[in-house]
């Protein structure tokens, strides 16, 4: 509810000066403060007073065009005796207004700095940057403001309220002071990112008053915690960006990318300038977010986070999503921008967003999946997986196919080449099983699919086709043959019915469908669909979905036992036992000593099994990979790792065979946590054990 | 698959276009499964399928192909050596009528001079949102050659009709059938000597 707003942002910012609160005074007192369409002017530049100005008309609009209705509903829902009375809106937007100038002049100048200290790559560029950041946000504050979906701004109070909580007591009464005077939705969430900038150092914020402040506010998601995540565009905490160089919007993973002309146009600027320097942007850290920037020739792929991944995971996210879409489309999408840098390729790239939108959930619920950059096995008795293997093999020489695939989710049973090609890179293979997996039409598949694939690390250039076929849709098993030729179909059929035939003679069919592949803790906002074409479904299709509402395993299946030898309760003692019984929470390992590195990771403890856990757990593991991986000193990579803080002790280590990242109940010590790792890599490196967790090289071609 | 049955049966390629969305995919699964699905995920690339109409001695082997402009260039695969087409678009879409006209167009310029080509106006359940009439697309068609007809796979009017009208204007003759079935016959030795051959070199 927007007036319990206030309260909760005063108490929430510590350094918030005496004016905030003789602004909140102003505003409880409110009601005929002013009627003036105009701000009421205080000691602000006029620069942005303008701004602010145009700003308010902006979000007056916006609030009348859309998610009034969802903003009442909400409003009613937390604060059932609050009236609603939308005609003294208008004054109280300009008081409120009025009281925020002098507090986005401090906020601006305060996250201008930060932005501009954190720009490692450009540190010639800072003071360029700092002009122009003003100068940019000052050209596109109003169209920011707009950017921003109607609807999105008005239920990002909700949002506020619903996660300073613990703050509410507070709110109710000065909220109760401030009993009919309901401020426009925009500016209440302006608000709170103030109070979340001062509260959290988070410089965040769409909206007009972040904006002016820096660039880098408007990118980053603002709110508090993941679970007010509900639909708006401000409240998720990760947000992905494509564009042009031309700063034309191409993909936004939240929200439509139509509404963020504005944004990518400063965006694009921001790249430019440093660009300008003979230089690239790299990151910029604002506060708690994280904005990672990366290039690829005309397409420019901009990552915003706050939940605490490194920039190298984030980047290494942002190369994932670039492969998808070369998946999907090839190199030729860049040409043909290259050719024509005013073409709306976003004709081309119907149906990409769902599969990156997918992609983003994977990543953000498992980092074990990408960060690890290996093959990821399904463990299975290494008899069976031998056999299948082997027929598998027998299937790709007799269709010509270059690969064949038996995968289960994003897992691999079995992998075969023909012979004279390079083993498929990991990377290719996740975006693959993306690709597939989030494509319904493949596992309720109506017919045989032949789909056009680009495989980005095997040719960037052209595509590759794929039979793609499910075994079992509940099991998540399905089988890819891929071929170099377009006219392949029919052979690569005959060949997944000589498979299929063969697997079920030999009686491994029921085994191979006994299978499951671990179960993902997606979040349900962010899963596919939350983009692209399907924008319009959003709002609400999962809205405000908790944590554990939010979470669902991929496809609803039962969570199954076969991962047992994976996980915690089944591993020898000291290592293994019940929740708390055992210091190990949860583990990744990945076996450096195979021919093509094959990576393994054990199902969330309980903490985790829910999708803001799921987060967390990732976010912890790419915080440990990032620090085993950034040597202090080129050329002597670090061995050990180690992070503890109240939540979780973190460890690492890495040699010749094995890569181990372990995730501790925060009270183990050092020592303990060495016992584990040496207890780790006994079990894991045991050739018994390893025969199952581990691909079978495939037999000779 | 009962392969030797249907040896002696007439096989004939057909492949469907159209614009994305326009219900190819729904039309075909509404045709040989029977089924409707009121949100059916676009089809990537394309998806295969077959029917067999006993009484006619007509065996289809249907190309669903994907909709989306990017997979364009990959349309003369499929329509390549096909005995008919049906070319779908949507009542209620204008610009998928243009876009029919354009596939119309583009068979004529490269497809099989021989091939039945038909004009589905899909989605006729949504009478109260049409956008292009049956005249129009009547006109367009018969100016075209085309066999005309409005269908719903949703309430599956039409469909059967339209996939036996075509299986009746098939010319008799075994010319009809570019690529002989061949299912698992394919699998014999001497292919896979010839594959081992070929990944050798």
């Amino acid at each position: 509810m927007d007036t319990t707003d206030e309260p909760v942002i005063a108490s929430a910012s510590v350094e918030r000066s005496s004016s905030s609160g003789a602004a909140l005074r102003s505003l409880g007192s409110g009601g005929g403060h002013g009627t003036a369409a105009e701000p009421a002017g205080g000691g602000a530049a006029a620069a942005s007073e303008e701004e602010f100005g145009d700003e308010e008309d902006e979000e007056d609009d916006a609030d009348s065009v859309g998610g009034r209705g969802d903003d009442n509903d909400d409003a009613d829902a937390l604060e059932p005796s609050q009236p609603h009375q939308p005609s003294d809106e208008r004054p109280t937007v300009d008081s409120a207004t009025g009281a925020e100038e002098p507090e986005a002049e401090t906020s601006r100048s305060r996250t201008v700095g930060e932005s501009v200290e954190a720009i490692e790559a450009a540190v010639a560029s800072l003071a360029l940057k700092h002009e122009s950041a003003r100068r940019l946000a000052a050209a596109a504050a109003a169209s920011a403001a707009s950017a921003a979906p109607s609807e999105p701004s008005a239920e990002a109070q909700p949002a506020f309220a619903r996660a300073s909580e613990p703050d509410s007591a507070a709110a109710a009464g000065q909220g109760g002071d401030g009993a009919a005077t309901p401020r426009p939705p925009a500016l209440a969430a302006a608000a709170g990112i103030d109070g979340s900038a001062s509260a959290s150092a988070s410089g965040g914020g769409r909206s007009g008053d972040a904006d002016g402040g820096s660039a880098v506010a408007s990118t980053s998601a603002p709110t508090f915690g993941d679970d007010s995540a509900g639909t708006a565009w401000e409240a998720y905490p990760k947000h992905f960006f494509i564009l042009s160089s031309s700063g034309k919007p191409i993909y936004s993973l939240n929200g439509d990318e139509r509404s963020l002309v504005g944004l990518t146009a400063l965006l694009s600027a921001l790249v430019s300038v440093v660009q300008s320097t003979g230089d690239a942007v790299q990151h910029i850290r604002s506060g708690s977010t994280l904005v990672v920037f990366m290039l690829r020739g005309p397409l420019y792929f901009v990552a915003a986070s706050r939940m605490g991944e490194p920039a190298t995971a984030l980047r290494r996210q942002l190369e994932l999503m670039y492969g998808q879409m070369v998946l999907v489309v090839t190199t030729g999408l860049e040409r043909i921008i290259q050719r024509n840098p005013s073409y709306d390729v976003r004709s081309l790239l119907d149906g990409v967003g769902s599969v990156l939108g997918s992609l983003a959930a994977m990543l953000a619920a498992d980092a074990t999946s990408y960060l690890l950059g290996a093959h990821r096995p399904l463990p299975m008795p290494a008899a069976d997986r031998a056999a299948v293997t082997e027929l598998l093999a027998e299937a790709v020489r007799q269709s010509g196919a270059l690969y064949g695939l038996l995968m289960a989710d994003t897992h691999a049973l079995a992998l075969c080449r023909a012979k004279g090609q390079p083993p498929l890179a990991p990377d290719d293979l996740l975006l693959l099983a993306n690709f597939v997996m989030c494509n319904n039409a493949y596992r309720h598949g109506h017919g045989e699919a032949f789909s056009p694939v680009c495989l980005p690390s095997f040719n960037p250039d052209a595509f590759l086709h794929a039979y793609i076929h499910y075994l079992d849709a509940s099991a998540g098993l399905y089988l890819v043959l891929l071929s170099g030729s377009a006219e392949a179909f029919h052979p690569l059929s005959a060949a997944r019915v000589w498979l299929e035939d063969a697997t079920t003679a030999r009686g491994l069919m029921p085994r191979l469908r006994a299978l499951r592949p671990p179960e993902l803790f997606l979040e349900g906002t962010a899963g596919p669909g939350t983009s692209g074409a399907a924008a319009a479904a959003v709002p609400g299709a999962t809205g405000g979905a908790g944590a554990e509402a939010g979470a669902r395993p991929v496809g609803g299946r039962e969570p199954q036992p076969p991962l047992n030898v994976l996980s915690v309760e089944s591993l020898p003692r000291p290592l293994g036992g019940k929740f708390g019984h055992t210091p190990l929470w949860s583990y990744a390992l990945r076996y450096n000593g195979l021919p093509v590195p094959q990576a393994l990771a054990s199902p969330p403890c309980p903490l985790h099994r829910s999708a803001a856990g799921a987060k967390r757990l990732a976010a912890a593991y790419a915080q440990l990979h990032s620090l085993l991986h950034s040597p202090a000193a080129p050329g002597r990579p670090n061995k050990l790792a180690w992070f503890a803080d109240s939540s979780l002790a973190l460890c690492a280590v890495r040699d010749r065979d094995l890569e181990l990242y372990l995730v501790l109940d925060p009270l183990t010590d050092k020592t303990t946590g060495m016992g584990l790792v040496e207890a780790m890599r006994r079990h894991f490196l045991d050739r018994q054990i390893m025969a199952d967790l581990t691909l079978t090289p495939a037999p000779p071609a | 698959m009962a392969m030797a049955e249907l040896a002696q049966q007439q096989t004939a390629k057909l492949v469907l276009l159209g614009e994305m969305g326009s219900g190819k995919s729904s039309l075909v699964l509404r045709y040989v499964k029977g089924q409707f699905f009121d949100y059916q995920a676009s089809t990537v690339g394309a998806a295969f399928l077959t029917k067999t109409l006993p009484e006619l001695n007509v065996k289809f082997e249907i190309w669903d192909t994907a909709g989306q402009e990017r997979y364009h260039s990959l349309a003369p695969m499929y329509y390549r050596g096909a005995a008919a087409a049906i070319i779908v678009y949507d009542i209620t879409s204008p610009d998928s009528f243009t876009r029919a006209k354009s596939w119309v167009r583009e068979l004529q310029r490269q497809g099989n001079p021989n091939m039945i080509m038909a004009l589905a106006g899909n989605k006729a359940d949504l009478e109260s949102q049409r956008a292009v009439t049956a005249e129009e697309a009547q006109a367009y068609a018969a100016e075209n050659g085309l066999y005309y007809l409005e269908t719903s796979a949703k309430t599956a009017a039409n469909v059967n009709e339209l996939f036996e009208e075509i299986a009746r204007k098939l010319p008799k003759p075994e010319a009809a059938a570019p690529r002989p079935p061949q299912g698992g016959i394919v699998l014999s030795e001497d292919t896979q000597r010839q594959a081992k051959r070929s990944t050798c070199c």
